[in-house]
């Protein structure tokens, strides 16, 4: 439902004071745009968590800034600096973490240390020491003998060591397990976000965004639908279930709705913005109850990017409302 | 921090100089006549009993072709090699321009071409020039062809290169700029006669390889 997508945005995001800012960022593949007419902006000292589905354009959005993936059109600027102009001095500023924690596998990490180290003069040797050392690795361990989540220890350990004032992360949890994940997140937050610095990253793991993220930016195809802080969105969303004596009546309202899907006698709106105006509509469709349901950022992500699918139809039709973890909190229209 | 560059290149490509002067140091020993009376090892594709460098010999048999194969394979390596690891993204983050890092690359792909197979040929060069090694004259001249001949690894060396970096819609496709270079030994030989025309037809190749190299790296994804 195309005119329920609406923008979320807030007034910070407006203000010059950005480590990322983008205008207009596109990129094409063949005559699918998979980042379109982007404009983005990440306040310094924010955790800022990119979400979206598979292909939805996270990681061409983080390839265009870090300057791997050429855009189409629109311009970005990081840390004040255009991308296409990056100069070697601002690029030593930022870090960036690629998906799946690429490296020389045939080097050690003390191997990999002294590479990485000869190119920032900012290195704090110290600091990667400790870090390695938290996590349990050994120097002298080849980098392909590491687990996916040691390499990723690594990979975090490599970018926060040369202190930089961006960290970029393309979904840097991918393929770990619960704990080292949480452990992962709890570093990286832990090691930049006391200095104030700036953190991008995406992550299909909602739990892990709503844990770190202070300000979250939703892409749908391509498109930055949300851009708001992280409780804004989850309070922005809301979910009404109606239950009526037959066949559900038609929700007269477009604006707002981002899903509305009638299941035998129930129709479930998930509304953006939830006002008076869409408070009246419902009054006027007289449903026997009103059930809002409260979300978490998984349960909104979901709802939001998810649209008006249907539950398939190898699956019987929920009594329930299936579509978060969440006990639905049952509240009278009239209290709201 | 170009030290660690180098370094990082040449851990990884030094093991294909040294199978391919290996390979050509047994050769050369062959060459020479000293196989250690293996018989059966001795290299019967080339003839030993010719004039050193003067006819079509160990060098440009074997250490030009050996060259050319060391040169592409090294190329690809460098280039591809980053692609299936997914290593570009890594590396073309380090805060110095992107034309340095592959200038770095190509310097030292070459270089390992250069001493590999450099080594062998001055070794061939101080036997034929010892009195009493061979039962044939030698004059310096007489390396001329054999050497054109084996400076031809430059342009393959940065024609693979160019298909590794490429982008194209198939995989063949990507290896056509390799196609036309590999004519250029027989040209060399056989229809090019003089230093000068054969040195400015290496450069000139050369000059029409470089310019796409870095406009490919300039302008393709590292996704």
């Amino acid at each position: 439902m195309e005119s329920g997508i609406i923008e979320m945005t807030d007034p910070l995001a407006k203000t010059s004071n950005v480590a990322i800012s983008t205008r207009g960022l596109t990129r094409c593949y063949g005559k699918r745009p998979v980042v379109n007419a982007l404009d983005l902006n990440v306040p310094r000292g924010c955790v800022y968590g990119l979400l979206g589905r598979n292909g939805a354009g996270k990681s061409t959005t983080i390839k265009m800034l870090t300057g791997m993936i050429q855009p189409d059109f629109g311009t970005a600027e990081l840390l004040g600096e255009n991308i296409e102009q990056m100069t070697p001095a601002t690029r030593a500023r930022i870090a960036y973490v690629a998906e799946g924690h690429p490296m020389y596998g045939g080097m050690s990490i003390v191997a990999i240390e002294r590479f990485q180290s000869s190119f920032y003069p900012n290195w704090n040797g110290e600091l990667f020491g400790q870090i390695v050392e938290h996590f349990g690795l050994s120097r002298k361990q080849k980098l392909r003998k590491l687990s996916n989540g040691q390499r990723a220890q690594v990979s975090l350990a490599l970018a926060i060591a040369p202190d930089p004032e961006l960290l970029i992360l393309d979904d840097p949890t991918l393929g770990l397990d619960t704990v080292v994940r949480r452990d992962f997140l709890e570093s990286m937050i832990q090691l930049i976000q006391r200095e104030g610095r700036t953190i991008l990253f995406s992550s299909h793991i909602l739990g892990d965004v709503e844990r770190v993220a202070d300000r979250i930016g939703i892409m749908v195809d391509g498109v930055l639908r949300v851009d708001c802080p992280t409780d804004h969105f989850k309070e922005s969303l809301r979910k009404v279930v109606l239950e009526f004596p037959g066949t559900p009546k038609v929700f007269p309202l477009t604006e707002g709705v981002v899903s509305d899907i009638a299941i035998g006698t129930r129709r479930e709106l998930v509304i953006a913005n939830y006002s008076d105006a869409h408070r009246e509509a419902i009054g006027a469709l007289s449903p026997t109850t009103i059930d809002f349901v409260e979300f978490n950022l998984e349960d909104a992500f979901i709802a939001y990017t998810r649209g008006d699918q249907k539950p398939l139809p190898i699956f019987p039709q929920p009594k329930q409302n299936n579509l978060n973890s969440t006990k639905p909190e049952t509240v009278s229209s009239d209290s709201k | 921090m170009y030290r660690q560059l180098i370094i990082k290149e040449l851990r990884e490509i030094w093991w294909m100089g040294l199978v391919a002067f290996a390979f050509l140091m047994i050769a050369l020993w062959d060459a020479i006549g000293l196989n250690l009376n293996f018989e059966s090892f001795t290299l019967v594709w080339f003839a030993r009993d010719r004039v050193p460098f003067l006819d079509t010999d160990f060098v440009i048999q074997i250490v030009a072709l050996t060259g050319y194969c060391l040169a592409g394979a090294i190329a690809l390596w460098q280039t591809m090699g980053e692609s299936f690891r997914g290593t570009w993204v890594f590396l073309l983050h380090r805060p110095i321009p992107r034309r340095d890092i592959f200038l770095v690359k190509i310097a030292v792909g070459l270089s390992v071409t250069l001493v590999s197979t450099l080594v062998p040929i001055l070794l061939y060069l101080w036997w034929a020039v010892t009195p009493g090694m061979h039962a044939s004259p030698f004059e310096l001249w007489m390396t001329r062809e054999s050497v054109l001949v084996w400076l031809g690894f430059f342009p393959i060396y940065f024609a693979a290169f160019l298909c590794g970096i490429r982008e194209a819609r198939w995989y063949v496709s990507r290896f056509f700029p390799i196609v036309p270079v590999l004519f250029l030994p027989v040209i060399l030989m056989e229809l090019v006669r003089g230093t000068v025309p054969a040195l400015s037809l290496i450069a000139a190749s050369i000059a029409v390889l470089i310019p796409p190299i870095f406009d490919s790296l300039a302008r393709r994804d590292y996704a």
